[in-house]
Order: C-alpha cells, then structure tokens, then sequence
C-alpha cells in the first residue's frame, strides 16, 4: 500500500500547532488565577506545621513554578525549557517526589488498565452491535439494546462499588485493591504478571461494561444504514455470498466508531478516576483525586498536560489510521 | 415458448404502509424475446423500477411480492432457494441498477471488487484477469481503473465499471434500472451505444428501464409502455413510434420539445402523476386523458391487439385518435 506521506506530514503539523497551544494554556492557567501557585503552597505547609520553612523557600517554590518577576515572554521560554527536559515541578502532597516521577510510576498503570479494557470492550461492542444490527427488529436486537442502554447510563461509581462489594468484599474472589500482590517481585516473571492480571481484573471488568453500551449502539446505528446502501444492495443483486456482504457493511460501517475508540483511549488516561480509585489502583487517575483533595496544583497540571499529550496522540493516531482505512479521506490529506 | 427469455405471469407487487398493503403492479404480463432490447417506460412513481426489482426478485420491504411467476429457464425465479437464486445472478441473469454511481463499495480498490464478484461465484480470480481485462476493454475503460477507489473514478467511469461487473461472467439476461440517471448527454449517450454494441455482439437480452423517452425510443427493439403499475400499450418500436394506440404514449411522443419548434401545440395534461386509485373501476388514466369519456370512468379496459403484437389498453381507440 502505497503511504500517503503528506497526508502524514499534514497531520504531523496539525497536532503540533494544537499541542504548543494546549501547553501555552497550561502555562497561562496558573498565571491567571489570583495569587500564585506558589504562594498557596508555602501557606499550606505553614499551616501544615512545616518548621523551618523561611520566605527563601517561598522564593524557591516561585523560580519551581518559573514565576520569576521576569517578563512573561522569559517565563514562558523558561517553562518550555523546564517542559521539554521534563521537569514538571514538585509535588505538594508527596513532597520532594517530582510530579514526573510520580507520572511515570502512574501512567504505565493507567495505560495497561485502560487500553486492555477498551480495547476489549471495543471488540466485544462491535460485534453484539454488528450482530444486534444485522438482526434487527427482533427479540436478540432488543435485548443487546436495552443491555446497551441499561449500561451506557450507568453511573460508573455505583458499578464499580456493587462490582467491588460482590467480588472483593463479600465474595472474597478478587483482592480489594493495588496492582499486584506484596509477595511478588516486579518484574517479568509469571507470577507477578499473573498477579497484575488478577488485580487488573474488576477494574477492568467495570471499565468494560460501562464503555460497552456506547460501542454496541455506535455500531448497530452504523452498520443499519450501511447493510442498506447501494452498495450492499448491488452486491446482492451480483449474487455475493451472505460473508461477503456482512463484511463489506462491517467495514464501512466501523469507521465512525475508529474515531471514538482513539478519543476515549486518550480521554480515559484521566477519565478512569472513579474506577481507579475505588478500586485504589494505582494509576493517574487515584493521583488526580488525591491532588484535586490536596491541592497540588503542579500535579494536577502534570496530570492536565499529560492526559492532553494523551488526547492528541490518541486523534493522532486514528487520524492516520483512519487514512488507511478510509481513502476518501487520505485523497483529501495528498 | 422457446423464443422467450423472460416470461412474467400475473406479477402483483405491492407496498406495505402502516395500514395495510397497497398494490403497485397489478396482474402483469410480459414475455421478452431472446436476444431483443425490451424498453419499459414510464413517469416517477409509475412503477417501473419495483417491476425491475420484482422481475429480479430483489424489492425490499416495506415492498413485497404478492404473487406471480418469473419464468427464466424454465425456472420461476420466484420459488427459487435463496441459494440457487445467489448463483444465477451475475451469472445468467444480471442487474444494474439505479444510481449506479453509490454501486460500488467505496473503501475497496475495483480490483478487489471484481475479485469479491468473482470469488462469489466460486471462480479463482488470480486466473481471470485476462477476462475482466477483457470485460473493461468492453466499455472502452482503461486497466489502470483496477487500482482506483470508487471516488477516484468520474461518474460516467463508474458507471461503466458497474456495466463490466454486472456482464464480466456473460449472463444472458441483464435488467437495467436507469443505468444512466445523473450522467451528463454525451456520457450518457455513448454508454448506451456501447451497450447496445455489447447486446449486439453477444445476443444479451436486455430489459431497459427508463423514464427518457428519447433513449428509449433510440435503443429499444420492443417499448412497453407503464401508466400507474399496467401496460397501457406495447409493441415493436416503429409501431409504438408511428402508430400510438394510446393517448398516453401518442401525448408524450407529441409532447417531446424539439429546439426551434414552439410549444404553443402542447396538449396538456390535466391533474396530477398517476397515485394509484385502487377501488377506481374505470381506466387509470382517465382523469388526465384530454379524449376520455364518461364511459371510460366505468370499465377497467383490457389489452386488446391492434395488429401483430402490438396491444393497448383503450376503450376509445380508433375513435380518439379522429379528433386530434
């Protein structure tokens, strides 16, 4: 197949203007609100007891958050800097911890958590939908759709509590919490992977069956139209096999859904905070809510920066992938 | 009987509504000759391309077929298992339709698609590529069409890349539903010429559907023409062209506009398209027909022969045709 290289280079610039803009905001934002960043940090560890913290360190927290007195253009200069050597500032609330040292403990986590479960809830989703879709109007097609329905409008907390209560608390099947169990050494061997399988399992589990309804109801919506189309209905009057022509529906019919796949990949590196901290597993997502609770604010910025970066490549990535899958789009691209 | 491809036999097909069924075609007959061009034409919403699909047995609900024979080979094609159905099509008997520009998958390379048609009908494609090559010379395309996709072809060239599909395994009978709707003239006219040189060369009986009575006139051998879901006359060409037995068929030819000619000789119309009024006893055409009676209100006219093969559908034939 023939690459389309300045489609490719097009997309490339594209997601570069959009991500200095996003990292632009995330230098403003903080400027922006009364007071400083670092100011509410030197009163929280006054408040918090923290002895022999002077007006100098105040000044030391300022030159970490690059709020010098310095023109802003310098500042900013000053912060891209810092960015790009990854140095995201210090953490408030597991000081002296880096805010990039705790994302890269974080993100890997969150990343096997969240592109396993969506991928299999992606998966399984398209097929009940093909099937609920190719079947429609009867008693199987109801019966996907209002399971469909049911969980794409459930809360997610209260899923992932009942889902937690009957497997870990009472059934006793499921650890409660963690990524992996105390008594296994990290590292490539069978039973530490065995045992992040195991604790991955409930999280997973209600991330799967929350995202599941919105992938079943994409699909089916698609692929209706599609089974109805000249072109479907040409292939039948050519006398194509019944295979033949499910596949040519399937196949236009799964593009839009390639698009949401790639969204909410990037979207869950932040949106899986409910489930992450219920289940107390140790991803982004349980940092978040224990940074919004405390107030650090360079944690949550590295969190906000991050789940950007993630959101584009994740458009990024569907953006090229949808240039192989559908060419009208790549032609538009060359 | 030998001499016939297609034999239609008290073909009803009708539409369901939310309420009940209303019957579009009503009691159809036709028989359609080896090797000929049969023209059927008609206005919107005359019926014309459900007949198409019913005569290929491929209408969609709400559609349906009531009842009715297809005869093809001495087979109805209307108590065909889906499965033999899937088999003969493409094969002997073919289809192409309408809006043949949306026919083609367009996320599939054409050679692909030739391939899947090929692959159908349990044909190893690696070793024909010599006859779609041959199918594409056909309808005057190049080869290098095969590694396009659908949208990187102009209409005219789609359209003729969904004539070679539709022939590529040599059916001998092929329905086309207005294959050329939303093509310019000169495109348009040129694929009908190298249709007509195809049927020609192969002896394809063709069924045409169309609505352009210029087309249908200039590559029909027999016309039947369709007024609200019946024959209202049909016959060879010259006959239908010279000797119009119906007001219907007479008023449209009259009617065509030529450049340089006045329309102040228009014979109007009166009232709307056919809606098909199924309790009416009368003729279906006789709220429109400037030469009706009242009688013609009363009695649903038969298809009576006015010479050889050559019918219509009017109680006041001859007496009409005095009076203009």
């Amino acid at each position: 197949m023939r690459i389309p290289i300045k489609y490719i280079i097009k997309k490339i610039s594209l997601f570069f203007v959009v991500f200095m803009g996003a990292i632009t905001v995330n230098f403003a934002l903080p400027r922006m609100m009364p007071g400083n960043p670092a100011q509410v940090v030197y009163s929280q560890i006054l408040r918090a007891g923290g002895s022999g913290v002077s007006p100098v360190y105040l000044n030391q927290l300022e030159v970490e958050y690059g709020l010098s007195k310095a023109p802003l253009y310098i500042q900013y200069f000053q912060y891209l800097d810092n960015l790009f050597h990854g140095n995201l500032g210090v953490s408030i609330s597991y000081f002296p911890e880096p805010v990039s040292t705790i994302l890269a403990q974080a993100l890997p986590w969150t990343l096997f958590l969240v592109i396993s479960s969506i991928t299999i809830s992606f998966f399984i989703g398209n097929h009940l939908g093909r099937y609920a879709g190719t079947n429609r109007n009867t008693g199987k097609d109801l019966a996907i759709d209002l399971f469909s329905m049911f969980m794409a409008a459930f809360p997610a907390f209260v899923l992932a509590f009942i889902i937690l209560d009957i497997f870990a608390v009472y059934g006793n099947l499921f650890p409660i919490g963690g990524a992996y169990g105390i008594s296994v050494n990290e590292g490539l061997n069978v039973p530490f992977i065995l045992s992040v399988l195991y604790h991955a399992f409930l999280p997973a589990l209600t991330i799967i069956l929350i995202s599941l309804g919105g992938w079943v109801l994409g699909m089916r919506n698609n692929i209706i139209p599609s089974l109805n189309s000249d072109f479907i209905n040409y292939s039948e009057n050519l006398g194509f096999k019944k295979y033949q022509i499910k596949s040519i529906a399937y196949r236009n019919a799964i593009l839009p859904n390639m698009t949401g796949f790639a969204m909410s990949i990037g979207l869950s590196t932040s949106g899986v905070i409910i489930e992450e901290s219920i289940f107390s597993y140790p991803g982004v997502g349980m940092y978040m809510i224990n940074a919004i609770n405390s107030l650090d604010y360079p944690l949550i910025q590295g969190i906000f920066l991050m789940v950007v970066i993630a959101v584009l490549i994740g458009n990024f990535a569907v953006d090229i992938l949808y240039g192989f899958l559908d060419p009208r789009i790549r032609q538009e691209g060359d | 009987m030998d001499s016939s491809a297609i034999e239609i036999k008290n073909l009803n097909v009708g539409y369901n509504t939310e309420t009940d069924f209303s019957l579009i075609i009503k009691n159809f007959n036709l028989s359609i000759k080896k090797g000929e061009i049969f023209g059927i034409a008609g206005e919107s919403g005359s019926g014309k391309s459900t007949l198409a699909q019913a005569i290929y047995r491929s209408v969609k609900y709400p559609g349906e077929i009531e009842s009715g024979e297809v005869i093809f080979k001495d087979k109805d094609i209307m108590k065909m298992e889906a499965n033999d159905l899937r088999k003969i099509r493409a094969t002997l008997f073919s289809f192409i339709p309408q809006a043949a520009m949306n026919a083609l998958n367009p996320v599939r390379k054409i050679r692909y698609q030739f391939y899947d048609l090929l692959i159908a009908h349990g044909i190893l494609p690696e070793k024909n590529n010599d006859k779609i090559s041959a199918v594409l010379k056909m309808v005057r395309l190049n080869e290098s069409v095969l590694d396009n996709y659908p949208h990187e072809l102009s209409g005219g060239m789609r359209q003729r890349t969904v004539i070679a599909m539709s022939i590529l395994l040599n059916p001998e009978v092929v329905i086309l539903d207005e294959p050329t709707t939303g093509l310019d003239v000169l495109v348009e006219h040129e694929i009908l010429k190298d249709l007509k040189n195809i049927q020609r060369k192969y002896g394809i009986t063709m069924i045409f559907i169309t609505h352009d009575l210029a087309i249908l006139y200039e590559i029909s051998d027999r016309i039947a023409m369709i007024y609200a879901g019946e024959i209202v006359e049909f016959g060879a060409r010259d006959d239908m062209l010279e000797n119009s037995t119906h007001p219907y068929n007479f008023l449209l030819l009259k009617n065509i506009p030529r450049i340089g000619v006045k329309m102040d000789n228009i014979i109007k119309l009166k009232g709307n398209p056919s809606n098909f009024k199924e309790n009416f006893p009368g003729c279906q055409f006789y709220e429109r027909c400037p030469f009706s009676k009242g009688e013609c209100s009363e009695k649903h006219p038969d298809l009576r022969e006015y010479s050889n093969e050559h019918y219509y559908r009017c109680i006041r034939f001859p007496e009409w045709k005095q009076n203009v």
